[in-house]
Order: C-alpha cells, then sequence, then structure tokens
C-alpha cells in the first residue's frame, strides 16, 4: 500500500537524519518538518527508512 | 561553577564532552549548534575511503551494497549527502572558519595510498588534528593477524610523519591484544585513542529474509569497555584516552574520567536526546564535583584506574570468576 499521510509527533531532537535520508519529503526548521503537497507514494522506500531510523520515533505515516 | 578543562591530542579543550564523526556535524547550523551547547571539541563527519573512489571511479553499484549503518558511519552511504572529497575539505575550511571549538578531520580509508594522501590534503585545510579510523571490514580467511597489524602500523608511522598536526587513532577492540597494539601505537607517538569505534553490523528481516538497513544506535551503558581499557592504559600510554561509544550522560563521562580518560566522544545520545544534551552533562559533571569536592578533572582522573589503584585483580579475570563463584551472596538465589 502507498503512503498517503506523514506527520512528527512530539519529541523531534532536530539531528536532521529524515531530511538526509528523505531531502524530498522532510526539511529541517530547527525540527523536522514535512514538506507540503508532496506526493507521498513515490517516496514509500525513504519515508519508511526515515522513520525507521529516527533515534526518536517520532515520525509516522499511514497507508 | 567548576574547572571542566581538559587535552584532547594535546590540544586544551573547554570539557571533555566531543562531538564524534556522525552526520549531525555536516553542516555549519549544527556545528554552531553543538558549539553554543558547549561541546569541548567537534570531529567533523568522517571522509570515507568510498567517497574518494566514487569520484575516481564512479562504483555506485559496490557502494549500494553497504546495507546496515551505524549512526557513527552514516556518510558510509551515498544517499545521505554525499559529498565528493574535494567538496568535504571545502565544507572543513568553512567549517573551521566558522567555530572557535576545536575541529578535528575524520579520515576512515583502506588503501595506503589513500590514507596519506588524504591525510595531507585535510591537514591543509586548517582543522586542528585529524582522527584516523583502523577499520578493515575483513573477509578474508586466510590473512593473517599480524598481517593486518604491520600494515596500519606502517601506516599510522608514515602519516604521523608527514604531518604537523595532531594524529589521534579511533581503533576498534576486536585486535587479539588490544593493549598490545595500542602500545605500539603510542611508540609511534598518536597524540591520543578513541576506544572504541562502533561500526555497522548486518541484520536481517526474518518475515522477508532480507538483510535490512537500519541505524544501529548505541545504548546507555554500552561504555563499559571502554571504561575498562581506559582502566589499564591510564599511565601506561604516553597517549590520552578518549572513551566513546554509548556515553549518555555526566555519570557516565565521570566514571570513564575515574577511569582514566582524559575526554570523551558522544554521538548516539546527541541524536536522541539533541545537542542540549551536552549541557545537561557538564552540569551532572559540575554537581558531583561540588560534591565531591573536586576543582579540576585533574583531580580525580585515573583514581580507580589499575595503575592507581595498584590491586593485581582490578578490570582482570579475577573479578568475573569472583563475581560467579560469589554470585548467590551477591545476588541472592
Amino acid at each position: 500500500m502507498a503512503i498517503t499521510k506523514v506527520w512528527i509527533e512530539d519529541g523531534c531532537t532536530g539531528c536532521g537524519l529524515s531530511e538526509a535520508i528523505c531531502p524530498e519529503v522532510f526539511k529541517m526548521d530547527g525540527e523536522a518538518m514535512v514538506i507540503d503537497g508532496v506526493d507521498f507514494s513515490k517516496y514509500d522506500k525513504e519515508i519508511k527508512e526515515a522513520a525507521e531510523s529516527c533515534p526518536v520515533e517520532v515520525i509516522k505515516f499511514s497507508e | 561553577m567548576k574547572n571542566l578543562r581538559t587535552k584532547f591530542m594535546g590540544i586544551q579543550i573547554d570539557n571533555p564532552i566531543i562531538v564524534g564523526a556522525s552526520n549531525m556535524v555536516n553542516n555549519i547550523d549544527n556545528l554552531k549548534k553543538a558549539e553554543e551547547n558547549g561541546a569541548g571539541a567537534i570531529v567533523y563527519k568522517s571522509l570515507f575511503e568510498e567517497q574518494i573512489q566514487l569520484e575516481h571511479f564512479q562504483l555506485e553499484e559496490e557502494l549500494n551494497a553497504y546495507n546496515d549503518i551505524y549512526a557513527e558511519m552514516l556518510t558510509i552511504h551515498p544517499a545521505f549527502d554525499y559529498s565528493g572529497p574535494e567538496e568535504h575539505l571545502e565544507n572543513l575550511r568553512k567549517a573551521k572558519e566558522n567555530l572557535s571549538i576545536p575541529l578535528i578531520a575524520s579520515l576512515n580509508a583502506i588503501n595506503p595510498k589513500t590514507w596519506i594522501e588524504y591525510s595531507k590534503l585535510i591537514s591543509q585545510t586548517g582543522v586542528d588534528g585529524i582522527e584516523l579510523n583502523l577499520y578493515q571490514n575483513l573477509t578474508d580467511l586466510s590473512k593473517e593477524s599480524f598481517e593486518i597489524e604491520a600494515e596500519q602500523l606502517e601506516m599510522v608511522k608514515q602519516i604521523k610523519e608527514s604531518l604537523t598536526i595532531p594524529v589521534s587513532v579511533k581503533l576498534s577492540s576486536d585486535y587479539t591484544n588490544t593493549l598490545n597494539f595500542i602500545k605500539k601505537l603510542d611508540n609511534i607517538g598518536v597524540e591520543t585513542f578513541v576506544l572504541f569505534n562502533s561500526f555497522f553490523q548486518p541484520d536481517i528481516d526474518i518475515l522477508k529474509e532480507k538483510h535490512v538497513k537500519k541505524i544501529n544506535y548505541s545504548n546507555a551503558g554500552d561504555y563499559k569497555q571502554s571504561l575498562r581499557f581506559a582502566g589499564l592504559l591510564y599511565g601506561n600510554v604516553n597517549a590520552e584516552i578518549c572513551s566513546s561509544h554509548g556515553v549518555f550522560s555526566g555519570e557516565d563521562v565521570i566514571k570513564l574520567i575515574l577511569s582514566g580518560a582524559s575526554s570523551v566522544q558522544v554521538v548516539s545520545t546527541l541524536y536522541k536526546n539533541g545537542f542540549t544534551q551536552i549541557g545537561k552533562m557538564k552540569k551532572e559533571m559540575e554537581v558531583w564535583m561540588e560534591e565531591k569536592n573536586y576543582n579540576n578533572i585533574t583531580d580525580f582522573q585515573g583514581k580507580l584506574s589499575k595503575k592507581t589503584l595498584n590491586n593485581p585483580f582490578v578490570y582482570k579475570r579475577a573479578q568475573y570468576v569472583d563475581l560467579l563463584i560469589n554470585s548467590e551472596k551477591i545476588f541472592g538465589n
């Protein structure tokens, strides 16, 4: 199933890992943010990798 | 306010907490954050042989074969903000210009020619020192350990002879006699040993029956092997000891300094807690020093080392045997 929604829960430490893994979806502004208007389905693999790699497990997505 | 000043690679630093090489410290914003939050020094993200070879030979397919990553080794993967060696050197120059605390470069090469060539190039960027990551992902069953050690010693010797900036060696604990190898490096004149490196290890998804890409962060408490080696080396080598791997709190730093380290490197705790963790760790140290009436790091550095205690059993097998024999007394039934 394709990813349709991505969000960041409270607790981001601002390490920049999500942006490093998938700059098309995540950007840093002190903390990680999800870029508006992105077709998440194009980046399924990278979003899942970012979520699995997040040291504080705050990257969430739904399919 | 307690005096936390200490030395790393012979360089005076304001406190013993050094940000270790990782993808967290690959841009000016994060470098400044680390500095503002009180880091004693920063080790810039490593330049890897693979980056150099990629630029030279475009080995993209081989690079993509890396399928597991440690937090400290994120730069091994080209997908993570890949930059070639020239860009890396330029980034080092800019980083040095923007920081007031010492900046150390980190090199993780394989071939002797690369080690020597890039050590020299890195030293010309203005960094305060260079950290050599001795690591080979050995898969050759026929290669003798003494051959590997001889090659590494010769390479470090050549780098030391060709540079004027201080050199540290961050190494694995996986030598037959790590203490002996460290002693040989010490004789070459290495300024600091960083104990130990965190290497990527493979993992498998058993449902998909495939290797998985997953970052292995260090965990709180993983510092204990480093603590043991710091305790055994303190007073027996000329170089300073910097402990790393699983250093999460001020309490951890205190333990490692008591065993003999003069500084620590932190990475995973910053990924998990942010750069503000540095200030919290320093505060914990100051509170403890106040309670113990210590004014300087040197007041307690190495106090619990083997040499200082002059105890033939500390850090040795006897401790383990005693624990097993008396486990009922210690832990109950």
